[in-house]
């Protein structure tokens, strides 16, 4: 009845329509707000403005200061997350009677992120939780986590990398037991250590998953919002709140609708420049 | 032939009674919605839905958000012009924006309206004055307060009597500052007050304007040049820091109200400043370990007088409601004196805001709370009385000032910037908020 060319219009269509209604459109209004003076405070306030709100970011001390903290987020608890989840990745690999283990993994994962931060808010409260108790066995003295700038941003790395190190753990796993057997057979026959197989056979032959998870983990390690705003509400100050964070502050409290979507597309720009580099290199991959 | 005439007698009053009464079933079937956030009196007025709806015939439909969730959805949904809620919860500081807005509903129309208004429910005049100019823009009225905020002081009678401290030492803000240290060892902490910056100026406010400082110029002038690096205000600034990073109990700097009540109840700690309205939650029998060791008084005052922290929670109608008039006689109802008085019995709600009610005999016994030192009920009240309604800033960019200075007064706490050093942030970020929002040219 149609053609072959007519009937892949045909059928992909509804579907990119409901992509672009779904994803694009809501990106474009971002853009479109983000060029406007609009504030629910200010009567009669939705005008564009091209002027921007370039001039306001670079002098908003608070803004820099999530920058860093996001780039802090994206780098440190990607790369724990990364490490440790290779490392038990390749030990549940290696070691086939710890199988049991494998779905055990899984569980923090299915915690949601809410939960996931009020439970480890509690474990951190001084003489309540669990972590001054065992600290305490150790003769180290209780801390008190959330109150001091820097134990803070430690303690939210530890719950995120609790929560997401099993994403990657699956991932790389699956890619492990994909790995043809000859290459790792034929290298221990030659003598190669435990060291050589991981950096010179695996580590090569999963980099495709490897930049996967990691462009994943980048990406969502900024959807770490729910599990900070229950742990520290981004503070003690402001030494744990993410630009999201901010950004939602600014719109959602601060009623700022304009200045909250300037800085989402500055968060987008920062996104895209952590992960252009990773899909470009994926993409290389393909082409040869 | 005598039923004819005791009919004819009967109906003769109706036109008498109708002066008096309104029918409230003239709305029968309708429903209302209503946004309220998690506050005792809200929560306790979901159990008297059923009354309304027996007597009404009109069904409200009430979503209970926790504070700062609900202030979000009341935002949003005012602003969006939605008409999901009729009735909306409105804080004291919100009023004035919102109906600069336009996004409340006038009431003076609806009290006019003599059909849907019965004077003798509504009894205006019984409303705390106080509380009704918070719910006031521009001489006209929006809400109706439901809730009268103030702090006082608890403190522990017994362990000031070991420290040899007379209570009346807490009167005053050097005296207050003295206590504190002097009670803070042996595991027992000096004071516990909200650190969280969201809430800190709720409290920080007694020491700012007790010591002389203030938030604005003239707020009664209009003029809002900010004053927060004024030497009066970094010195409260620096005493509210002190005091919260040496003499309260640990984590204390993200103390909110919930952390502050718990460590009063635990015992542990000597003295508290905190609501009013939360002394039965203090005192609860099961929960609390100090029920009965407790003074009470007024928050201390400085050079620059007494400021007991002040503010109040109305319902208000929005602009947009499509049953404007089955919210009103709702409205009627639930800030009666008879339901006023019943959740004031049956619930931890003390903070009523009905002159008749603060009087009622009923009332006072549930309420003398037990103590060892001070009236409860009269530091509450007389704290009320003295409260003023600019206690914080009424102005629509007050949520973004408030947050940073909240967090300038932690960096003091956390020791990461000098007294002078936050408070010139603060006062730097105050003047970019004002300008943007033409408070200041």
């Amino acid at each position: 009845m149609f053609s072959e060319k007519n009937e892949f219009r045909i059928l992909s269509y509804p579907s990119l329509i409901i992509l672009g209604l779904l994803t694009i459109f809501p990106i474009i209004f971002l853009f479109v707000l983000s060029f406007t003076s609009w504030s629910i405070l200010i009567p009669d306030s939705f005008q564009f403005t091209f002027n921007n709100y370039f001039e306001r970011m670079i002098n908003d001390s608070k803004f820099i200061h999530t920058i860093k903290i996001t780039f802090y987020y994206i780098i440190v608890n990607t790369f724990f997350q990364m490490v440790i989840g290779f490392a038990i990745a390749f030990l549940l690999f290696r070691f086939t009677k710890l199988k049991f283990l494998r779905p055990i993994i899984i569980i923090p994962m299915l915690v949601p992120p809410a939960v996931v931060g009020l439970m480890w808010k509690m474990m951190f409260i001084p003489n309540l939780g669990g972590i001054d108790y065992y600290l305490g066995l150790l003769n180290i003295p209780a801390i008190d986590w959330l109150s001091n700038p820097t134990t803070a941003l430690i303690a939210v790395t530890i719950a995120s990398v609790w929560e997401w190190t099993p994403f990657v753990i699956i991932v790389i796993l699956a890619g492990l037991d994909s790995l043809p057997k000859s290459p790792l057979e034929s290298a221990v026959i030659d003598g190669a250590n435990t060291f050589h197989i991981i950096f010179y056979i695996i580590i090569p032959l999963l980099k495709p998953i490897i930049l996967v998870v990691i462009l994943l983990r980048i990406i969502e390690s900024l959807a770490i919002l729910p599990v900070v705003f229950m742990m520290t509400g981004g503070g003690p100050a402001i030494a744990t709140e993410a630009i999201n964070l901010y950004a939602f502050r600014v719109g959602l409290e601060y009623l700022d609708i304009g200045y909250a979507s300037s800085i989402l597309v500055a968060f987008i720009f920062i996104l895209l420049i952590f992960t252009t580099p990773i899909i470009l290199s994926s993409l290389k991959k393909d082409t040869k | 032939m005598k039923k004819i005439i005791l009919s004819i007698f009967f109906l003769s009053f109706i036109p008498f009674t109708s002066v008096f009464a309104i029918d409230w079933k003239k709305y029968d079937g309708r429903e209302v919605n209503m946004i309220c956030m998690t506050i005792t009196w809200c929560n306790a007025l979901q159990d008297q839905l059923g009354k309304f709806k027996e007597k009404t015939g009109i069904t409200v439909n009430l979503d209970l958000f926790e504070e700062s969730a609900a202030h979000q959805k009341v935002r949003t949904e005012l602003a969006s012009g939605s008409g999901a809620y009729d009735v909306i919860w409105a804080q004291a500081n919100w009023t004035i924006p919102y109906a600069k807005q336009g996004f409340l509903a006038p009431l003076q129309p609806l009290i006019d309206n003599k059909d849907i208004t019965d004077d003798s429910t509504l009894a205006i005049d019984d409303l705390m004055p106080s509380l009704l100019g918070l719910m006031e823009y521009e001489n006209k009225l929006y809400g109706l307060p439901f809730f009268a905020a103030t702090i006082i002081t608890y403190y522990r009678a017994d362990l000031l009597e070991e420290a040899g401290i007379d209570p009346s030492q807490l009167e005053t803000i050097d005296g207050f500052y003295e206590a504190v240290k002097k009670l803070h060892k042996d595991g027992i902490s000096g004071v516990a007050m909200r650190g969280h910056p969201g809430e800190a100026s709720w409290h920080q406010t007694v020491f700012l304007k007790g010591l002389g400082g203030k938030y604005f110029e003239d707020v009664m002038a209009e003029n809002y040049q900010p004053t927060l690096n004024s030497p009066e205000a970094i010195k409260a600034a620096e005493m509210y820091a002190d005091i919260l990073a040496n003499y309260s109990p640990e984590g204390a700097v993200n103390f909110k109200y919930t952390d502050v009540v718990a460590a009063m109840q635990q015992g542990n700690t000597a003295i508290i400043m905190e609501g009013a309205p939360l002394g039965g939650l203090i005192n609860d029998p099961e929960k609390s370990t100090v029920r009965g060791k407790l003074g009470y008084m007024p928050v201390p005052k400085g050079p620059g007088g007494q400021h007991p922290a002040f503010t109040g929670h109305g319902l208000a109608l929005s602009a947009n409601a499509p049953n404007l008039e089955p919210a009103w006689i709702f409205l009627q109802w639930a800030l009666s004196k008879e339901i006023t008085l019943d959740i004031a019995l049956n619930s931890n709600h003390v903070a009523v805001s009905r002159d008749s009610v603060w009087t009622d005999a009923t009332f006072r016994e549930k309420w003398n709370l037990p103590g060892a030192g001070g009236d409860f009920l009269k530091s509450f009240q007389d704290s009320l009385n003295a409260g003023d309604a600019n206690y914080r800033p009424r102005i629509s960019g007050w949520g973004e000032i408030n947050m940073s200075y909240g967090e300038a007064l932690q960096k003091i706490m956390l020791g990461q910037k000098t007294g002078e050093e936050a408070m010139n942030e603060a006062q730097a970020k105050a003047l970019e908020v004002l300008k943007r929002l033409d408070y200041i040219d």
